[in-house]
């Protein structure tokens, strides 16, 4: 049986059925918010693996036709309303035509002939041309290249403009195929000097998708438009800012969407401020940064969708979903020696406590509470944090007794914390149920489906023949899975980054200081430590140009923060503290796994560029103080 | 097919064929790649005590592993010892620039630009280009460019001017080499980007033979990514020096072969590891299927990825040349690509792992024997 989470990625899959059923839930939810979404400029922006592709791909038309073909399924149900919501229907009739351009990373290699970017903007305008002509036939249903005749296509164009002013598919598609194929074979000549002189002055492709008029059989297709610019990372600098001036300068009535990976974004952008000013020239989305935002049921249904999807389409797993076959609860019945254990070692270390007379109401409440013996050990171990937090105040001339109600207020807050360090120490799982899958994707979609994938395998293991009913993945086989996943993702960032040297001994050392600070006795942190903020102050001096140009170590820290954040190994949240804007930099949730943390944002500690850098340069171990 | 027969030169047959071969009368050129891998001296070594006076050019390409105390010491070591053997002003060197502050690997148009950069080769005999210390990116375009030039310039064609690739081959060695951190765009050699990225032949099917070694998981999904293949038909190497390797491959990399990418088992080739051109020959054929079954519907794109002994990568890039530039199997709308993901930064485990030799082999690419079939 094919394991269908280890299919990952949508631009692989071919079949639009699959994909608008496989990757169409929730993917749009995230445009909602968006204001007109295709009349501007949105940036769809992301870790690898977030799902930038997807939404994008969403929008052409076979995979709209399809989302209204196969509303009776609930699941594209949903997406079906959500497009519906942001007009891509009208009155159930489709009403958008999205043309997708991928970059690729020949167009750097024309930047380093073309100075005047002519090249670029043949090569580019070829493309959107021959996407558009594609996308056409395709919202017609009618085959490619086969019936290029079928269309045409007429616009007014300027003086000295490249593209015909009137033309069929068939001979505007010679016109582009006779520009592409003259540069892929100028970069791909093994003759000597074969270049190419480009005539293009402008990006005239921009205003052709959006003015020209298009027929088939005289009958004129107005739809609004989308055009759909992927992978914008591949341009150099230049390329890229360059294309951005003009698409924001001609301001073409149609929707221009750009995907780009975060490893396109200046030091600036990935380093947040925290003011909401918006530096981009439209809407942004960015998909890790949103998922994080939202709130977590909403990011945990778009992956209970794609989990459940995914399975259905397993062999013999038809109409099961995912959750079914993974355990939420763990009685940690196989533990009772170990929980009886830790409560017997738990009393007799705090009866043996010298101002015992204080705790005598705690003992006594403990002792009496008839519960189960995970939740008395539960107990017990607040206790010993509570305990532990009373020894190290230095004011303790008054040691009035302290009252059991006083243990049972605290519990409440120190219950999840301290359930971590039970299961911690007497070696139960800790991260099990979907919440902790969900939570260990870090917001991104691809790392929840290796955890998936793997989690997937174990559950097909457990398939004896496929009229039997199924055990389910207990809480001990998933965290075992989890814990194995998070290791062989450690191993693997080191050659996933560059300079990985500085990246992980910055994680690693995080990583050991978020261990120091959160399995203390007195557990100060409820949330357990996972990140560090710098002062937005100290964040202003990394990114300022002359600064980083005169003080090296502000250049280290600024590219290794960068090249974290982007890779979505460090998530940077602006929290405002004490009189002072921070930005906190949270460790990905499955580093929170690999060094044993609980899973939860909170816990943080302030950190100073000069403690940066040495924790970058490894010559110095984390210190709680 | 053009090369069957073929001229394959390997153990003792190899020193036979180069004492008869270099008299006084020929005026070979050497081309090397420098580095700190042991092989890099290997075959001058043994031309000069054949009482050859070479003219080298030593291909300077990037350093790509961290600065490191071992590394330098093998790559100087090796400078030295090269500099004892040929005389200073029978060197020229180009340097190779392989990686863009941006990320981007640029090796094999620089390879290509330093190759055009050394100028006429008329007044050679023989260019021995000895792939045994460079990267596979460079010594795929060495080989391509020197060979498209020879056939088609025409005073080069008219001198006949031959063209040998020797190495010395060390499968474990090579595999070793390949641990490190990747590009993450793809590159192709040359020549050989099989309209991979053509949006107006977008829709034409494309097929992708990955011509496997030990760990590739990770330069597989990449490539894949890249291709998005309709077909994949992963070539496994046998015969083989050690006779379980291409099954010891096949399952350390089934999860991704048949799970990810859902490779059918019946697609999986055997090519032989241990003769480049009946490796060739092996991949040619398989391309040819498709090509010819294809060229029905209206044509295909075939991929050969090398990822496995230097013999096999020439083998690969044998097949696709002849594919590419044999007009007399031309089909319409069918393209041949060599797509790669380079290792941007080495580890430093390569400078430890050593193993034996199968020892120098030299394969007759181009030049006289042409005439004599």
């Amino acid at each position: 049986m094919r394991n269908p989470f280890l299919l990952r990625s949508a631009q692989r899959i071919t079949n639009e059925e699959n994909f608008v059923q496989l990757f169409g839930a929730r993917a749009i939810d995230l445009v909602s918010d968006v204001k007109d979404p295709f009349d501007g400029v949105v940036f769809v922006r992301g870790a690898p693996g977030g799902g930038k592709t997807t939404l994008l791909r969403l929008l052409t038309p076979k995979p709209l036709q399809m989302t209204r073909k196969f509303t009776y399924l609930p699941k594209v149900k949903e997406t079906y309303d959500e497009l519906n919501n942001i007009n891509a229907f009208h009155y159930d009739k489709l009403n958008l035509m999205g043309a997708m351009v991928t970059f690729t990373s020949e167009y750097q290699d024309v930047g380093d002939q073309d100075s005047a970017n002519g090249q670029f903007k043949a090569l580019l305008n070829s493309r959107i041309v021959l996407s558009t002509i594609r996308t056409v036939l395709e919202w017609f249903d009618r085959s490619y290249p086969d019936e290029l005749g079928s269309v045409s296509f007429s616009w007014e164009p300027v003086s000295n403009t490249t593209i015909p002013a009137k033309a069929t598919g068939a001979e505007l598609f010679e016109w582009a195929s006779n520009i592409e194929e003259q540069y892929i074979e100028s970069l791909d000549s093994l003759s000597s000097n074969k270049k190419t002189v480009s005539k293009h002055t402008r990006l005239d492709a921009l205003k052709w998708f959006s003015s020209s008029k298009i027929f088939r059989n005289d009958e004129e297709l107005t739809v609004k438009r989308v055009l759909l610019l992927d992978e914008l990372q591949n341009l150099t600098s230049l390329q890229r800012e360059r294309l951005l001036k003009v698409i924001v300068e001609s301001r073409e009535c149609c929707g221009i969407w750009i995907a780009e990976r975060t490893e396109a974004l200046d030091h600036s952008d990935l380093l947040p401020s925290g003011s909401r000013k918006n530096r981009d020239y439209g809407s942004v989305i960015n998909l890790e940064k949103e998922r994080s935002s939202s709130s977590f049921n909403s990011y945990s249904k778009l992956l209970i969708d794609i989990a459940d999807i995914r399975v259905s389409n397993a062999n013999g797993f038809d109409g099961r979903s995912f959750r079914e076959f993974i355990d939420e609860e763990e009685q940690l019945n196989g533990y009772s020696k170990a929980l009886q254990k830790f409560i017997v070692d738990t009393r007799s270390k705090i009866e043996g406590e010298k101002k015992i007379a204080m705790y005598n109401d705690w003992v006594k409440w403990l002792n009496e509470t008839k519960t189960s013996t995970y939740e008395q050990a539960i107990n017990w171990r607040c206790a010993e944090i509570l305990l532990s937090r009373n020894e190290s105040r230095k004011q303790t001339e008054f040691d009035f007794p302290l009252s059991a109600t006083q243990l049972q207020q605290q519990k409440s807050k120190l219950q999840s914390i301290a359930g971590h360090f039970l299961k911690t120490e007497i070696k139960a799982p800790v991260y099990y149920g979907f919440k902790s899958l969900a939570m260990a994707s870090s917001s991104n979609i691809d790392q929840f489906l290796a955890i998936t994938g793997e989690i997937f395998e174990a559950i097909s293991g457990k398939f004896i023949d496929f009229r039997s009913n199924s055990q389910s993945l207990s809480a001990f086989e998933q965290d075992k899975i989890i814990r194995s996943v998070a290791k062989t993702w450690w191993t693997e960032i080191a050659s996933s980054i560059p300079n990985a040297g500085y990246a992980m001994n910055l994680l690693n050392t995080v990583g050991q200081f978020g261990k120091e600070m959160t399995f203390q006795p007195n557990a100060p942190y409820i949330n357990g430590v996972s990140g560090f903020a710098i002062l937005l102050e100290d964040r202003d001096k990394l990114v300022n140009q002359q600064e980083s140009d005169k003080n090296n170590e502000y250049k280290i820290i600024k590219e290794t923060l960068s090249i974290l954040v982007a890779n979505n190994l460090l998530t940077p949240i602006p929290i405002f503290q004490g009189g002072k804007q921070h930005i906190v930099f949270y460790l990905n949730r499955l580093a929170c796994v690999y060094f044993k943390l609980p899973m939860s944002y909170g816990g943080w500690k302030k950190k100073s560029l000069k403690t940066l850098y040495n924790w970058i340069v490894g010559t110095k171990k984390p210190s709680a103080k | 097919m053009r090369w069957d027969p073929y001229h394959f030169y390997g153990g003792n047959e190899f020193n036979v064929f180069w004492k008869n071969h270099l008299d006084k009368s020929r005026k070979p050129l050497f081309i090397i790649g420098r580095g700190f891998d042991v092989r890099m001296l290997s075959s001058i070594r043994f031309f000069v005590e054949l009482d050859v006076s070479p003219v080298v050019w030593l291909l300077a390409f990037q350093k790509r592993i961290s600065s490191s105390h071992e590394y330098n010491r093998l790559f100087e070591k090796n400078l030295a010892e090269f500099r004892k053997i040929v005389p200073e002003n029978n060197i020229k060197i180009f340097d190779i620039q392989t990686g863009m502050a941006d990320g981007r690997s640029v090796t094999s148009r620089q390879t290509k630009q330093a190759i055009e950069s050394g100028g006429n080769l008329s007044g050679f005999s023989d260019i021995v280009v000895d792939i045994s210390a460079m990267p596979r990116m460079v010594a795929l375009t060495v080989i391509a460019k020197i060979l498209f030039d020879l056939d088609n310039d025409n005073e080069y064609r008219e001198k006949n001017i031959n063209l040998h690739v020797v190495t010395e081959e060390n499968v474990s060695t090579d595999v070793s080499i390949q641990e490190g951190r990747l590009f993450k765009s793809l590159s192709n050699i040359t020549g050989f980007s099989g309209a991979l990225t053509s949006e107006s032949s977008r829709k034409v099917p494309r097929v992708w033979l990955p011509v496997l070694g030990e760990n590739q998981e990770n330069r597989l999904r990449t490539i894949h990514g890249y291709i998005d293949p309709d077909d994949v038909c992963p070539v496994i190497p046998f015969p083989s020096s050690n006779p379980r390797r291409g099954d010891d491959i096949f399952i350390s990399h089934r999860k991704v072969l048949l799970d990810e990418f859902g490779v059918d088992p019946k697609n999986i080739l055997r090519a032989s590891e241990l003769n480049p051109f009946e490796g060739y020959k092996q991949i040619f054929r398989a391309i040819d299927r498709y090509k010819q079954s294809f060229s029905l519907l209206g044509g295909c794109k075939a991929f050969v990825s090398p990822m496995s002994s230097k013999l096999l990568t020439l083998a690969s890039l044998l097949a696709c040349y002849d594919h590419k530039f044999n007009e007399t199997t031309y089909v319409e709308n069918f393209h041949v690509g060599i797509p790669y993901v380079e290792t941007e930064e080495y580890t430093e485990t390569i400078l430890t792992k050593r193993s034996s030799s199968i020892g120098l082999c030299s394969m007759w690419i181009k030049g006289e024997w042409e005439n004599e079939n």
